[in-house]
């Protein structure tokens, strides 16, 4: 018995699993509206969005020197207004007055994800091109195109959100296959291949020398540079394919959207486990970590908990969860 | 950075790469304030310079405060919560008791804790910097709420003098932030505290093995950021004669700005505590130019994002030009 | 020669240009945000447009959040140094922008609030909608479509905002007043369609048998609309919302929310700019104005939605 729960200390995830038991438990000794289907599938749906959005984050993170992406909810904003002004013809774009009943016509469908997705990749390429060629920290390039970028948005969509996308569209975000929620599947077979990713090809192995020292990495032949133009590309793809899913599931598309998202993303990030020094870490705790801080929101809004604690209790649990993941590694480096 | 122009060529470059590197952030401010001063003719004004001056004080003295934490190769995300928290503190405290210098202090009294806090789980917890401030910021955000929703008002009229009143012309808040500069840079440069603090910046191992105490240090740079975090809270309540539980939200972003603009490296080691200053300046006159010309606000936050990474790259200039010619990049 | 005549001619026009822009009325327009926020929005470009019409020159400023306030405060004293003769604005609290009110009306500016008002007699007058009676007026409508019983609960607007207190008591004081209604729940949704969306969705988890949600804004109905409906309860649970923007009541058309309570932020911004112009070239005295302004507001249902349409921002 013993050897089994040390083995199960020693998985990687064991300690942000845990967490999430535990506080379940918790909430659902306070109100029996929680530990139903419906509301644990409610909780994971709501993850969806940070999830995604923490997929992208680890890869920055893993980098190391300070890898880290400000512009993460920015880039959300910009990539989904991109969308919705190729969606929606531009004279009807300022006549808030309408709920659109667009056709759903999939040329248009495509061809606006497409650019969707290739906003968030240039957004990324500047921030990758800022980090590895311009060298400023990434901190300071990212917080530059957090700001730069969300002026943009509000730019090209003179500020009005707008509501009503094609139903075909708001399928990705409502939608379901075989009773499994679309932006859930997507979230898993993302963080399947990123994980995959990581663990078996050579560009995750470069990534984690790179997290682990850049100069050693540098030396073994890793083309820093390329690397990290890269991996700031894909997380703002990542962060883009978040704003297509927060479209479609609130069927509005809004220059705000994903305002303060970095920090839940950074905060999923680090509770699941991955390293703010970089090199150390991985995709399925940042996904766990969206998960837990849904089933917190979820938790404050069944008990109808003034709002003014939801920030202290993650704030807390932050801390509390790298604590404990700081001494579970000690534990292991130990034996 | 003593001498390091080596490999300058002529004694024209060598003369102006030391200017450079003495003047930093200032030169940039010089150069942007002229052309400013070309776009509107009242951005030179004596009225507006004062505004400018009075606006950036408290930035400029979180900016300080700031600057010792970076030195240490640290970062504080919560120092904007600290604000809001001694907002809503000195607010609370004020309603309840009716005494201002009660209210005061225990306002100051939420920085010393956070910044305590912040200092222990840094230091002797070892939390990596980033993190222990991120759940300090999302704690104190909250708090503040919890504290009270609304805003309180009623404070007597010299507690406004402290955000508001003027001596010999100038904002008082200015000669807080020439104060707390001037005591930051006399640490910094001539105290064997500011050479342990660098010290640990530049290699944490290394001043391990010279004996340093790195937790004491640390506790003593948060600490000593936390307070300056809640002074400021209080000159702006004082300037709005109020307290307001949201009024320090993403305030952090920009002191960490203004104090990497002003020459602060990210990676520890390096920091200017008037180039600190210089950068809160440079940030309060951007927003500051905007509004003298009435620029649309979406563009601001294009603009500004641009300037941030242009001031930023004009230092690394300087600090990659410091490195000797045999480091590779 | 010629080339002197021209230039002559240039600079001729450049000096008159000068000297009748000198003449113009410098009006600066302060809102809380531009992002989203429909009704600060249209508040914003109806006093804009309104102060250009009447011969004045007119630029819009955003505090940039709902709880800037500094910003705001930074606002208010540099357009003072530019030299604005008006600053019409939406404080985004009571107190804060106290000071600088005073400074503007010792630097001789007229201060005229919208929507959300100010402590202290620094500014000309206030014209707004009264948003603690416009919520009690959505109570009282709820109180009478659910018969008197029932539960009903909240979207709020984001914590800290008085508007979001106001609307929220406005219509919690007044719902359970003389009823057997409860309110089950309270919860915020940031002024956000994605923030009111899951709140909602968590809160039905807990409260499904919900009669009534009242929504504090139009921004956020939107997602409380699509929680309903992925709740499968599009059509038996009522939604009060709050706004009256053209959104909103086109969603009370289509039947897919019972009302709204209608608030009109271009006549606000209108009635704004004018009442200061007029004060300025002495056309009223000050003191002939009023301090409070009130621009009215209407329950909009199915009944009258067509002939409200018109009026929708």
């Amino acid at each position: 018995m013993p050897i089994t729960l040390r083995r199960l200390t020693m998985i990687k995830e064991a300690g942000i699993i845990g967490w999430i038991v535990v506080v379940g438990l918790l909430v659902s000794l306070l109100t029996p509206a929680f530990l139903t289907p419906a509301n644990l599938l409610n909780i994971i749906i709501q993850s969806s969005v940070v999830g995604i959005m923490a997929i992208g984050m680890t890869l920055v993170i893993l980098t190391g020197e300070g890898g880290i992406d400000l512009s993460a909810g920015s880039i959300l904003g910009i990539s989904s207004v991109a969308m919705a002004m190729a969606i929606i013809p531009v004279e009807l774009y300022r006549e808030t007055a309408l709920t659109l009943n667009l056709p759903n016509d999939m040329g248009t469908i495509v061809t606006a994800v497409a650019i969707c997705l290739v906003t968030g990749a240039l957004c990324g390429l500047v921030n990758g091109v800022l980090i590895a060629f311009v060298k400023l920290p990434p901190f300071i390039a990212t917080l530059a195109m957090m700001s730069a970028a969300r002026g943009i948005a509000a730019y090209i969509s003179a500020g009005i959100p707008t509501y009503g996308l094609p139903s075909r569209l708001v399928w990705v975000g409502q939608g379901d296959i075989l009773g499994f929620p679309v932006p859930v599947l997507l979230m898993l077979v993302l963080a399947a291949v990123v994980h995959l990713v990581l663990t078996r090809t050579t560009f995750g192995i470069a990534l984690f020398a790179l997290g682990g020292n850049r100069e050693t990495a540098r030396f073994s032949g890793i083309n820093v540079k390329a690397m990290l133009l890269v991996v700031y590309t894909l997380a703002a793809l990542f962060f883009a394919i978040a704003g297509i899913i927060m479209s479609a599931r609130g069927n509005q598309v809004h220059p705000d959207a994903g305002l303060g998202y970095e920090l839940y993303a950074i905060g999923a990030t680090v509770i699941g486990g991955t390293s703010m020094l970089g090199g150390r870490g991985g995709v399925l705790g940042a996904i766990l970590g969206a998960v837990f801080m849904a089933e917190v929101q979820n938790a404050i809004n069944l008990l109808n908990i003034p709002v003014a604690y939801m920030k202290p209790i993650l704030g807390l649990l932050i801390i509390l969860a790298v604590l404990l993941d700081q001494w579970q590694k000690k534990r292991s480096i130990g034996d | 950075m003593i001498d390091s122009t080596t490999h300058t060529g002529s004694s024209g470059g060598r003369l102006f790469g030391k200017v450079y590197d003495t003047l930093g952030i200032w030169i940039w401010l010089i150069v942007f304030a002229f052309l400013f001063s070309l776009l509107n003719d009242r951005f030179l004004l004596f009225l507006n310079i004062r505004n400018i001056l009075r606006q950036a004080s408290p930035m400029g003295i979180m900016a300080c405060g700031m600057t010792m934490v970076i030195i240490t190769g640290g970062i504080d995300l919560s120092v904007g919560s600290v604000v809001s928290m001694t907002s809503a503190v000195l607010g609370v405290v004020f309603r309840e008791s009716g005494n201002m210098g009660l209210a005061i202090a225990a306002g100051m009294a939420v920085g010393l804790g956070g910044g305590i806090s912040n200092g222990l789980l840094v230091g002797r917890l070892a939390l990596p910097p980033f993190i222990a401030t991120f759940g300090t910021m999302s704690a104190g955000a909250g708090l503040a709420y919890a504290f009270t929703d609304t805003s309180i008002g009623g404070f007597p009229a010299w507690f406004e003098w402290l955000g508001n009143g003027m001596i010999r012309r100038m904002p008082i808040p200015f000669f807080m932030l020439l104060a707390v500069a001037a005591v930051f840079y006399l640490i910094l440069t001539h105290r064997r505290l500011g050479r342990h603090l660098l010290a640990l910046g530049g290699n944490e191992g290394a001043a391990r093995m010279a004996g340093m105490n790195l937790p004491r240090l640390k506790l003593f740079v948060y600490t000593a950021n936390g307070l300056l975090a809640s002074f400021c809270g209080v000159i702006l309540c004082a300037r709005i004669r109020s307290s307001y539980p949201g009024i320090g939200q993403d305030i952090e972003m920009e002191v960490i700005a203004a104090a990497v603009i002003g020459g602060a490296s990210m990676v520890g080691g390096q920091g200017r505590i008037f180039g600190a200053v210089g950068g809160a300046i440079f940030v309060c006159m951007i927003q500051n130019i905007f509004n003298l010309l009435g620029v649309y606000p979406f563009m601001q936050k294009v603009i500004t994002g641009i300037l941030i990474a242009v001031a930023v790259f004009a230092n690394e200039l300087r600090a990659r030009r410091d490195l000797p010619p045999g480091a590779s990049e | 020669m010629r080339r002197f005549m021209t230039l002559l001619a240039v600079a001729l026009i450049a000096i008159v240009a000068t000297l009748h822009a000198a003449e113009k009325p410098k009006v600066a327009v302060v809102v809380k945000t531009l992002t989203g926020d429909i009704f600060q929005l249209k508040l914003a470009e109806a006093a804009r447009d309104h102060a250009i019409s009447l011969g004045a020159e007119a630029e819009i400023y955003q505090a940039g959040g709902h709880t800037a306030v500094q910003k705001m405060v930074q606002i208010i004293e540099d357009v003072i140094v530019k030299g604005v003769d008006i600053i019409v604005i939406s404080p985004l609290d009571a107190k804060s922008v106290v000071p600088a009110f005073q400074l503007a009306k010792e630097e001789g500016v007229l201060v005229v609030c919208m929507d959300q008002s100010a402590d202290g007699d620094d500014f000309l007058t206030y014209v707004a909608t009264d948003n603690y009676a416009a919520a009690t007026l959505a109570a009282d409508y709820a109180k009478e479509i659910l018969g008197g019983k029932g539960k009903v609960m909240i979207i709020e607007g984001a914590p800290g905002s008085s508007t979001a207190i106001a609307r929220r008591d406005g219509f919690g004081h007044n719902v359970v007043k003389d009823s057997s209604i409860v309110i089950a729940a309270s919860q915020s949704g940031y002024w956000q369609n994605d923030k009111a969306m899951e709140a909602t969705q968590n809160v039905l988890q807990a409260n499904p048998d919900v009669d009534l949600i009242f929504c504090s804004s139009d921004v956020m109905v939107g997602g409380v609309v699509e929680a309903v409906k992925l709740a499968g309860k599009e059509g038996q649970m009522k939604i009060i919302s709050f706004d009256g923007s053209g959104f909103g009541m086109n969603l009370v058309k289509d039947g897919r929310i019972t009302a709204d309570i209608g608030q009109f932020p271009i006549k606000i911004g209108q009635i704004a700019v004018e009442t200061a112009l007029d004060v300025l070239s002495g056309k009223v005295k000050a003191e002939d104005v009023p301090r409070f302004i009130d621009s009215g507001n209407k329950l909009i249902t199915k009944d009258n939605v067509e002939e409200s349409l018109p009026d929708a921002f």
